[in-house]
This record gives C-alpha cells, sequence and structure tokens, in this order.
C-alpha cells in the first residue's frame, strides 16, 4: 500500500498543467474528492483510472499523508462513508475512499468547470463561494471542540 | 490749358492744344451718343459716331 | 416706375386675369399666394415677357397660349395671347402691352403656331393717348433689360449674388443703376476712336514721324505682352502660394499625427503594466485556490465528522483509551467496535490487527482530536480565503475599469489618427514635405524676381511711349492732314482721360455709398455681429468679428439671401436718392424702382425669414411678393401684414384632361381650404 491511485482525466491536465491552478494532481483530487462528498457523489467502480487510457494518476502514501489537512480530510471521509471510527486509522481504507469520492467530485466537476472556454479560475471561485454553507459550526462545533478539549485533557495532540 | 480762339489748327504749335470748350462739347455729345445706344447689347455704328464728332468738332 | 395694373389674357395658365398693386408708400405690398406650380413664377415672366421677350420656363417653354383656350379652339382658329401693364414712370401714364398670336394647326396641336408678335408703348399726355415710336427702346430706358434680374428677381437666383465669382455681376449692377455703363462705353470707345485717329497720323506722316508712331505701337504691342505674362506670373506665385499652404498643412497634420502616435503608445504602455498586474493577481487567486480552496468545502465535513464522532462517544461506542489490549480482545471476541464480526483470514481481520503497533498507537482517539484539532485552523484557513479572494477580485476589478478607459482613449486616437492619414496622402515622409516645401518657396521667389524684372521692364517701356509720344508731338515737318489727325486723337484721348477717371471715382463712390446701405440693413437684421461689405474688388463678402478679429464667413444660405437683398435694396435706394435729388447732370437720374419678388423666403429658415420680412418692406416703395402658404404664415406675415395694400390667392385648377385644363385664377379671396 504504497500509493493512492486515482481516476485522472483531460480535467486535470487543464487544471493542473494548462491553467496553474493547483500544483499538483494530487491538490486537485483532494478538492475533488471534497466536492464529491459535499454533493454526494461517490463512485465505486472504476475510481483508480486506467494505466492504458493514461488515466491512472498515483501519490505515495507517505507523501500525501505527511500533509496534515489532507490526512484530517482523508480519515473524515473514510469515517463517514463506513460509519467505522477504525477509519481513522485505516490509511488504506481512506486512500480507497479517497479516489471514490474524487471521481464522484470529478464527473461534477466537468461538469461546472469542463465546458468553460479558457481559463476556468474565476469559474472554481464562483464554485467555492456558491457552496461555502453558512458556518454554523461556531455554535455546535464549539461546544463539541469544548467538550473534546475537555475529555482530552492531558492526552498528546498531533 | 487754353489758346486762341481760332478754329484752325497752327502748323507750327509747339504743344498740341486743343480748346477747353472743344472738348467740352465733344464730352457731352459722345455721352449723348452712348446713351441713346445704352439699350443695345452690340452698339457697333457708336464708334464711327463718336469718330465723326470728333472730326467734326476738331477741323 | 410705379407699377398699377397687369392683365393676362391667355398666357400660359391665366386666361384672362387682372392684378391691381398696392401703391401707397405705407402699404406699398402686394402680396400674391400660391403654391408651388400654381403660377408664381408664371407672373414673374409675364413682366419679361412683357418688357424683353424673354422667359424662363421650366416645363414647355414654347407652350405660351392657355391650355384650354387652344383647345378649345377650332383649327385654323388664330388666338392672341397678351400681357399688358399699366404703369407711371416720371410723371407721365404709360400702358405697355405685348401680342402675340398663334394659329393652331391642327387638332392636336397645343403650341400653335406664331403668327405675329409686337409691343405697343402708349403714354398719355393731357387727356390723349399716344403711341412711342420705338417702344422696346423706350421701355429698356424705363427699366433696362440689364438691371431687370435685379428688379424682377426668383428668390432663390438672387442669393447667388453673394456667392464666389460674382464681381462682375455686382459691379455691372453698380454700372447699370446709375448710368455708369454710359461711362464706361464712352471711355473705351474713345480710345477706339483715339486709335483710327493715330492710323491717320501714320498714314498722312512724314517717314520720321511714322517711323516714330510705328515704333509706339511697337511697344505698345510689347507691354501688352509684357502685362501678359506679368498675369501669368502672378497666377503662378498664387498657384505656388497654395501649394505651399497645402504642404504646409500636410506637416501639422504629420506633427499632430506623431505626437497623437506618442500619447497611443504612453496609454498603450500604460495598459500593458496593469495588465500585468492583473495577470498576478490571477496567480494570485489560484495560489489560494490550491492552497487552501478546498477548506470551505471540507468544513461540513468535518463539522459532520466531529459531531458524529462526538455523538459516538457518547454513546461510549468509542472508548476513551482504545489500547493494544483491547484490540486484541477484540480479535478474541472475534467483533469489532461496530459490531461486526471478525473472521481470522478475511482481509478485514487483518486490519484490525494491523491496528496494532504504530497505526494503533495512535488511536482513533487521537485521530479524532486531529480532526477536532484542525477545525480551528481550518475556519481561519476558510476566512483567509474568503477574504484574501475578495480582496483581489475587487483590485482586479478596479484594474479592468482602468484598462477599459484606457483602451478607449487608445480607440480614440487611433480614430482621430485614421481620420488624419485621410486627409493627408498617405506615405509622405516629413523630410519629404520640408524639401518639397523648400523647393516651392525658392520657386515662389523666383518668381516674385521674374515678376519684378517684367515690371521693370513695363516701366521702362511706358517710359520710353512717354518719351516717344513727346517727340510725335512736337514733330515739325508734318502734313496738315497728319497734324490734325494728331489734333484729333488727342482730343479723343483726352476725353477719354477724363471719363474713365470720373467712371473709376464714381464706380468706387457709389461702392461706397451701397456698403454704407448695407451694412445698415444687413446690422439690423443679420444676428452674430455678422457685417456685409462690397469690397474694393467688388466682392460681396461677410465678416464676422472673431474676438476682435475679422473673419470671412462661409455663408449660409440665409446670410446671403440677406446680404443680396441688402445690396439690391441699397441700389434701389441710391438710385431712388439720386432721382429725388437736384442733380446737374441727366445721365446720372437714377430711378425709382418696383421690387418683384418670387419667394425670397424659400430656402431661409425661420429666424431669418423674420428678419428678411422686416427688411424687404424698406428696399422700395413698391414690392411684389409671391409666396406659398407655409412661408407666409407665421413670422412673415407677423412682420409684413402691416404693409400690406393688397393681396392674391392663385386658385391652381390641374383639369382633368377629358374636359377641363390647368388653369390659375387670380383669386381676391383666399383660396377654400384654409
Amino acid at each position: 500500500m504504497n500509493f493512492i491511485s486515482y481516476k485522472k482525466s483531460e480535467l486535470y491536465d487543464r487544471i493542473v498543467d494548462e491553467y496553474d491552478i493547483f500544483q499538483n494532481s494530487y491538490d486537485f483530487m483532494v478538492f475533488l474528492a471534497v466536492m464529491g462528498y459535499q454533493e454526494g457523489k461517490v463512485v465505486r467502480e472504476g475510481y483508480k483510472g486506467d494505466d492504458s487510457a493514461g488515466t491512472k494518476g498515483q501519490i505515495g502514501v507517505e507523501n500525501f499523508f505527511a500533509n496534515d489537512l489532507y490526512r484530517v480530510i482523508a480519515s473524515s471521509i473514510a469515517f463517514q462513508d463506513t460509519e467505522d471510527p477504525s477509519a481513522l486509522v485505516n490509511s488504506e481504507l481512506q486512500a480507497e475512499k479517497l479516489a471514490q469520492y474524487a471521481a464522484g467530485g470529478l464527473e461534477i466537476a466537468e461538469q461546472e468547470f469542463g465546458s468553460t472556454a479558457g481559463d476556468p479560475t474565476n469559474v472554481i471561485v464562483e464554485y467555492i463561494q456558491d457552496h461555502d454553507e453558512e458556518d454554523s459550526y461556531q455554535g455546535t462545533l464549539g461546544e463539541i471542540v469544548k467538550a473534546f478539549d475537555d475529555q482530552m485533557m492531558g492526552v498528546e495532540e498531533d | 490749358m487754353s489758346t486762341s480762339g481760332g478754329g484752325g489748327p497752327s502748323l507750327d504749335g509747339e504743344e498740341l492744344e486743343i480748346d477747353e470748350e472743344k472738348l467740352r462739347r465733344i464730352r457731352e455729345r459722345v455721352l449723348q451718343a452712348e446713351k441713346e445706344k445704352l439699350h443695345l447689347d452690340l452698339p457697333r455704328g457708336v464708334i464711327n459716331e463718336i469718330e465723326g464728332i470728333v472730326r467734326e468738332e476738331i477741323d | 416706375m410705379e407699377l398699377h395694373r397687369l392683365e393676362l389674357q391667355n398666357f400660359r395658365q391665366f386666361k384672362d386675369d387682372t392684378i391691381e398693386f398696392a401703391r401707397e408708400k405705407a402699404e406699398g405690398i402686394t402680396v400674391i399666394h400660391g403654391s408651388n406650380g400654381s403660377g408664381k413664377t408664371t407672373l414673374l415672366n409675364a413682366f419679361t415677357w412683357l418688357f424683353y421677350d424673354e422667359v424662363d420656363f421650366e416645363t414647355r417653354p414654347d407652350r405660351l397660349v392657355t391650355e384650354g383656350t387652344i383647345a378649345e379652339a377650332t383649327v385654323g382658329k388664330q388666338l392672341t395671347v397678351s400681357v399688358r401693364l399699366r404703369f407711371e414712370h416720371e410723371e407721365t401714364e404709360y400702358i405697355a402691352e405685348r401680342r402675340a398670336i398663334f394659329e393652331k394647326r391642327s387638332e392636336d396641336d397645343f403650341d400653335g403656331d406664331l403668327i405675329d408678335m409686337g409691343l405697343t408703348l402708349e403714354y398719355k399726355q393731357g387727356t390723349s393717348w399716344r403711341e412711342r415710336g420705338n417702344p422696346e427702346n423706350s421701355l429698356d430706358q424705363i427699366l433696362p433689360e440689364r438691371l431687370s434680374d435685379l428688379f424682377f428677381f426668383d428668390g432663390e437666383d438672387i442669393e447667388e449674388l453673394a456667392g464666389i465669382d460674382n464681381q462682375e455681376r455686382i459691379q455691372e449692377s453698380i454700372q447699370n443703376i446709375m448710368g455708369l455703363t454710359i461711362l464706361e462705353r464712352s471711355t473705351r470707345h474713345l480710345e477706339d476712336a483715339a486709335g483710327r485717329f493715330e492710323d491717320e497720323v501714320e498714314e498722312h506722316a512724314s517717314d520720321e514721324l511714322a517711323k516714330l508712331i510705328e515704333r509706339k505701337r511697337e511697344i505698345e504691342d510689347t507691354i501688352e505682352e509684357l502685362d501678359r505674362k506679368k498675369d501669368d506670373t502672378e497666377r503662378s506665385i498664387e498657384r505656388t502660394e497654395t501649394e505651399i499652404r497645402d504642404i504646409e498643412q500636410k506637416l501639422e497634420r504629420l506633427d499632430e499625427s506623431a505626437a497623437l502616435q506618442e500619447r497611443r503608445q504612453e496609454y498603450r504602455e500604460d495598459r500593458e503594466k496593469l495588465e500585468a498586474r492583473v495577470e498576478k493577481i490571477n496567480e494570485e487567486i489560484k495560489a489560494e485556490i490550491d492552497e487552501k480552496g478546498f477548506v470551505p468545502l471540507a468544513i461540513p465535513l468535518i463539522n459532520e465528522t466531529a459531531e458524529r464522532l462526538d455523538e459516538m462517544r457518547q454513546d461510549g461506542v468509542i472508548p476513551s483509551d482504545l489500547s493494544n489490549s483491547y484490540i486484541d480482545s477484540l480479535l478474541e471476541a472475534e467483533r469489532c467496535i461496530c459490531g461486526r464480526p471478525l473472521e481470522p483470514g478475511t482481509e478485514y481481520y487483518e486490519q484490525v490487527a494491523a491496528m496494532k503497533g504504530e497505526a494503533v498507537a495512535e488511536g482513533v482517539e487521537q485521530g479524532a482530536v486531529r480532526i477536532i484539532g484542525h477545525l480551528n485552523q481550518m475556519s481561519d484557513m476558510e476566512s483567509a480565503f474568503f477574504d484574501n479572494i475578495d480582496e483581489y477580485i475587487q483590485e482586479r476589478k478596479r484594474l479592468h475599469d482602468d484598462i477599459t478607459e484606457l483602451t478607449e482613449k487608445i480607440d480614440d486616437v487611433g480614430s482621430e489618427l485614421q481620420e488624419m492619414d485621410q486627409k493627408t496622402a498617405g506615405g509622405v515622409s516629413v523630410p519629404e514635405l520640408e524639401a518639397k516645401r523648400e523647393s516651392k518657396e525658392n520657386e515662389k521667389e523666383e518668381l516674385i524676381g521674374e515678376k519684378g524684372r517684367i515690371e521693370e521692364k513695363i516701366d521702362r517701356n511706358e517710359e520710353e511711349i512717354e518719351s516717344l509720344k513727346e517727340e510725335i508731338e512736337e514733330q515739325r515737318d508734318e502734313r496738315e492732314e497728319a497734324l490734325v489727325a494728331k489734333r484729333r486723337q488727342k482730343a479723343a484721348e483726352l476725353v477719354a482721360e477724363e471719363l474713365g477717371t470720373a467712371f473709376g471715382e464714381l464706380k468706387d463712390k457709389v461702392r461706397r455709398l451701397s456698403n454704407e446701405k448695407i451694412q445698415d440693413t444687413f446690422g439690423s437684421i443679420a444676428s452674430k455681429n455678422l457685417t456685409a461689405e462690397i469690397t474694393e474688388d467688388f466682392e460681396l463678402k461677410i465678416w464676422q468679428d472673431v474676438g476682435g478679429e475679422r473673419v470671412e464667413v462661409d455663408k449660409s444660405t440665409g446670410e446671403r439671401q440677406i446680404a443680396s437683398l441688402a445690396f439690391v435694396g441699397s441700389l434701389v435706394d441710391i438710385a431712388r436718392e439720386r432721382y429725388e435729388a437736384d442733380g446737374d447732370s441727366e445721365y446720372f437720374t437714377g430711378g425709382i424702382y418696383p421690387l418683384v419678388m418670387d419667394s425670397p423666403f424659400g430656402a431661409l429658415d425661420k429666424s431669418h425669414r423674420r428678419e428678411v420680412s422686416r427688411v424687404i418692406p424698406e428696399l422700395a416703395n413698391q414690392i411684389v411678393v409671391f409666396a406659398t402658404d407655409s412661408q407666409w404664415e407665421g413670422p412673415v406675415e407677423d412682420e409684413m401684414s402691416p404693409k400690406v395694400g393688397k393681396q392674391y390667392w392663385l386658385d391652381f385648377d390641374e383639369g382633368n384632361d377629358s374636359n377641363t385644363y390647368p388653369r390659375t385664377r387670380i383669386k381676391t379671396e383666399p383660396v377654400g381650404g384654409d
């Protein structure tokens, strides 16, 4: 389990290479995964891409999970998808779910930004602005954070 | 420019002098002739007439 | 001359009609209302036909007889066309009548064959009428033909007076009005006669004298030729000056063009800088998306996860302290936290087993903590993301606005340049133009030099002629015939000189008189501080005062019309003054003339119409004006009504070809439909 495999498409080339919106393909992949989760779109088959068709993307696990935030996201997605807390520590599972949701997000992205002629940066910005749910997390989250903090007193935070 | 009252030309005149009165008459007659022919666009005969007037007056 | 009554019979569309003219000075205007085509121009032509046998009809100029009359006539019948005018001139009453007899040649002959034409002029002496022997002559003396288009004028034509190249016409008008033509002709003809006498002298002269005379003639020819050359040179100088002006204009435009191009280049550079900044902003935006774009979208995910984990924790599904031993026990119990059975050998079993070791050391608990712990960070990132994006977008918008403004400026300059290109001959460079100008300047210098040389030659030749003349005069040994001829020649020349001088002086005097009156008239009506003037070269010019300087204006139709009317008015005035004054010369009698005007308002706008209407009544004692309804109503009616003595309306009936023919009736009441 050294790599996370995910499905790439022409959109990746455009967004990552041509227009330099994301630095790396896997950065875009995470974005797509989050999109897919938010819209509830997930692809369970063929989500790894096809090497011969040139639609396979890979990122080394160590590299990937070195990014804290990405780790958090991967864990959360995996957990939400399985409802299993052990998903929080199961990196293989996380890789799988990440790719699945990324594949789902890719389909949405094709619709939303795929047909834009030229640089889709502005469309992407608009998409993010439109889908930003008003933050009510301050309320509930604040409580949870507080509660956990209380609970976790003494436990090392990563 | 005045001189003798005599009518004839003087053969040994130092200058050509013409009687003032004659000039006036010529002038009036010429103007009259022109006036009569005023309405014509091409008053051919009038030059002859004028020539005649001058001849008459200067004998 | 004062018009009394005009009677028309079978004259074009006027079968049998009469007009009595207004005569009181205070109400001396006769107005004839008629739409276009109803017969106004025909009435004007009635005058010129009567006086000079001249007509100017647009349609069917040869058809004089009223169509209805000739249509009703039998073949072979003779029809009379007649225009009869009763008028007064120099205290004598006159009746002038021109008659033309036409014969109808065939059933469809509408022109008729002219059998006879005659003009009669009767005048009243005491109580009886006598006939003038030479009616054409007499009429022409009363109202000379060369004056006719001043007094019977077509409103549309008269504005030409103030147009370009009409100096001759103006000079003629001045000459004619004052009887100056007599002077002009006398001078010329006397010189011709003098020439004839000189021929005689030559004929009878001694050889010596003859030689002198011949020499004089030669020199005169030379002078004539030199004069011609001088004229040519002057024209060339003018032409060269025009060419120089053209070049200077082109250079100016090139300068302007260069300045504009420089400005445009600056704008372009500025725009490039702005565009670069926009590029930079776009890159920043992308960087934001890359770094933080996913965060806003991920926060709900994290939220929900945190909430769910919390629930699970409360339900006790996540033990507070999940340790390796717990996992062992799980494995032994073959169940996982979520309650699923664990089968050894299954992938799942292996996974849970793998939780032991490093991954497990972290613990799910710690996984959850990690998630919660990042929430604050993520929330900060989200805020930063949106704030930054907003800022970038705003600045980008400002830059775009500035860029648009610059683009507009660039486009404007581009259009200006294009326009200039069209006016300048494309492709000629500044150095080329400068070179051209210099060469033209040199050319001009040369020409001026040449003109000077020619003038010197003329002077020398004229000097020679003077001395020759003296010599000729002093020749003693001449025969009597020669002497007589000499005297005659001299007499003619002297009188010519005197008349010529008087002519020049009078012409200028009238010009100045006319000027005064024109300025009065023009000044009182024309707006915008304009003045009109007849220059020394007899051009009618209109000037405008622009910031203290006098600038010639391109005359609008309105101004031209007014200037021309003012000019005509001034002449009429002068003529009348001369007539009324006690003059000793019967040659400058002047006269009193009526003005007959066809549509003087046609081309004018409302305010000019008002102004012209104020002027017209002052122009002459008796005035006849033709106008259409639309020209009359409004300002014209306002201004002129108080002075109108008589009004007529032309009632035009087109006829219907089968039994009625075109015909105009002159009515004293407005025609129906008012």
